[in-house]
């Protein structure tokens, strides 16, 4: 059975762009229509109701943000396109939301297919993802409040705030939350400092992004440890000492 | 008898007047620093605003729509006229002057490309009053440039009608009139909301605009109006005007303006 999918995109060669890259590389994707605008794609989705929607962030009458808060997106999933939106992609990432850049790149259109596909069965996901994403839209960028950790059998909706620290593991990162509570996440340290050094987060060693406002005390040392609220003692690497104190600084 | 050189108020005055001398050039050195790193700041500013992430991202899939397609040619021409685009506007920041041929061709390759994006949904022209020689005028580069991808990338596409955007130079007695007409939504509706409030594309644009106008006159005396605005019909928004009058600088008078920054 072939997964039905619809393209919205104001602009017409993004649209034969991506309709040529799925024929070419998901054939197990069948694009039963288009449409070229927030009206028009609201109408597609409840005429034709796909499975799957490949929205465009910008468009001449909204947001493809705006058009999923008008509709019930419980129904179908969504794959975010867009040319450049560094505020919209650091709230999708922070959402877990799968999105892809324009143009696009076929390995990535494979791997968000094979990931919305397989999550197919886990049906309120996308829903939750998307009341995350729309929360941390209505706010600016440093204050978003909540980001959803993926793990390999549920998704956690976490505030930053309570978030202690983090640390790699390999290729998994370890997020401590207030609670004791330790959660496991198939991405790099390097992506979540990324993702949390807009709201005061330090990376203060190879292995460890710990978030500022959780230190209870710093022992000065050759690079010193950090004791967190949690009484997890942390170290700090000798390069990173001058930056973490100026971070620590620049935060109180 | 001590000589009137060794009288203390002429020692005094001269040594006056070396200190007054000193402090004044160093003062202007300042000043000047102070213009030209003025100048760096804005030209990246503008550089940044000119390659706009929207207008390369969209093109380059515009031209991996073409390969797709196989439409070899237009992906060909589509990539070496998108190349020869970049470089212009490259070569041009490095410029506060350059001669009007070049910024025509700057401005013809840019409106075409966004038409060819924009699946020719807008008819542009391109005028030049015959008493004026491009070859050898002096303009600031691409003083329009973002109020055309304000005309067509919210202006006209928000808009019913099909899109035009008229370009003109006209001589007049002392100044070139600079002139771009779209009819599109006009200024007020082409603002677009963001986390509730609204965002004029418009105004960033004028404001970096306003103040390369003002580092223009500072660094070379030359006084540029300008000037934007709404055309009205009866009360109805039927596009936007924007007017630079450029004072006349053709080759023979200022040989050395065209210098890099």
């Amino acid at each position: 059975m072939k997964i039905s999918a619809v393209i919205i995109d104001d602009e017409l060669n993004a649209r034969k762009a991506l309709l040529n890259l799925i024929e070419m590389y998901c054939p197990e994707v069948n694009v039963v229509g288009e449409a070229i605008d927030v009206a028009g794609g609201l109408h597609a989705i409840t005429a034709l109701n796909p499975q799957l929607v490949f929205l465009d962030i910008k468009m001449p009458d909204g947001t493809g943000f705006d058009l999923l808060k008008r509709i019930d997106n419980s129904q179908f999933k969504v794959i975010f396109v867009t040319a450049y939106d560094q505020f919209a992609i650091h709230a999708i990432k922070m959402s877990a939301v799968d999105y892809l850049l324009k143009p696009i790149n076929p390995k990535e259109l494979q791997e968000a297919v094979r990931k919305v596909l397989d999550l197919s069965k886990l049906d309120d996901n996308l829903k939750m993802k998307l009341s995350v994403l729309e929360e941390n839209l209505k706010v600016s960028h440093t204050q978003i409040r909540k980001i959803i950790l993926n793990t390999s059998s549920s998704l956690h909706v976490v505030s930053i705030g309570n978030i202690i620290r983090c640390e790699a593991d390999e290729n998994y990162t370890r997020v401590v939350i207030t609670d004791d509570q330790a959660i496991m996440v198939s991405k790099t340290l390097k992506e979540f400092d990324d993702l949390l050094s807009p709201f005061g987060f330090c990376r203060v060693h190879q292995s460890h992004l710990v978030n500022l406002q959780m230190i209870i005390s710093y022992e000065k040392g050759s690079g010193g440890m950090i004791l967190m609220k949690n009484k997890d003692k942390i170290p700090v690497s000798g390069r990173r000492k001058d930056f973490f104190i100026q971070a620590l600084e620049l935060f109180n | 008898m001590t000589p009137w050189y060794w009288e203390w108020w002429f020692v005094g005055g001269m040594l006056l007047i070396v200190i007054l001398g000193i402090l004044f050039l160093w003062k202007r050195r300042l000043h000047e620093l102070n213009l030209s790193y003025q100048n760096i700041e804005l030209n990246q500013k503008l550089l940044r605003l000119q390659m706009n992430p929207h207008f390369i991202f969209n093109s380059l899939t515009a031209i991996q729509n073409y390969i797709y397609s196989h439409k070899t040619k237009l992906a060909g021409e589509f990539l070496s006229d998108f190349a020869r685009l970049i470089r212009l506007i490259l070569d041009n920041s490095r410029h506060e002057f350059i001669m009007l041929d070049k910024e025509i061709e700057t401005l013809r390759l840019y409106m075409q490309l966004q038409a060819l994006r924009f699946d020719n949904s807008f008819d542009f022209s391109i005028e030049v009053d015959p008493d004026i020689i491009p070859e050898i005028t002096y303009v600031p580069p691409m003083l329009a440039q973002p109020f055309l991808e304000n005309a067509i990338e919210h202006g006209i596409s928000k808009s019913k009608r099909r899109g035009v955007v008229k370009i003109r130079y006209i001589q007049l007695e002392k100044t070139i009139r600079f002139e771009i007409v779209d009819n599109g939504v006009g200024l007020t509706a082409s603002s677009e909301k963001k986390n509730g409030e609204p965002i004029h594309h418009e105004s960033l644009s004028i404001n970096i605009c306003k103040e390369r106008l003002l580092l223009l006159h500072k660094r070379n005396r030359t006084h540029i109006n300008f000037s934007i605005r709404e055309i009205e019909n009866s009360g109805r928004i039927e596009g936007t005007q924007v007017i630079f009058d450029i004072p006349t600088i053709e080759r023979n008078r200022y040989p050395d303006k065209e210098h890099k920054v």
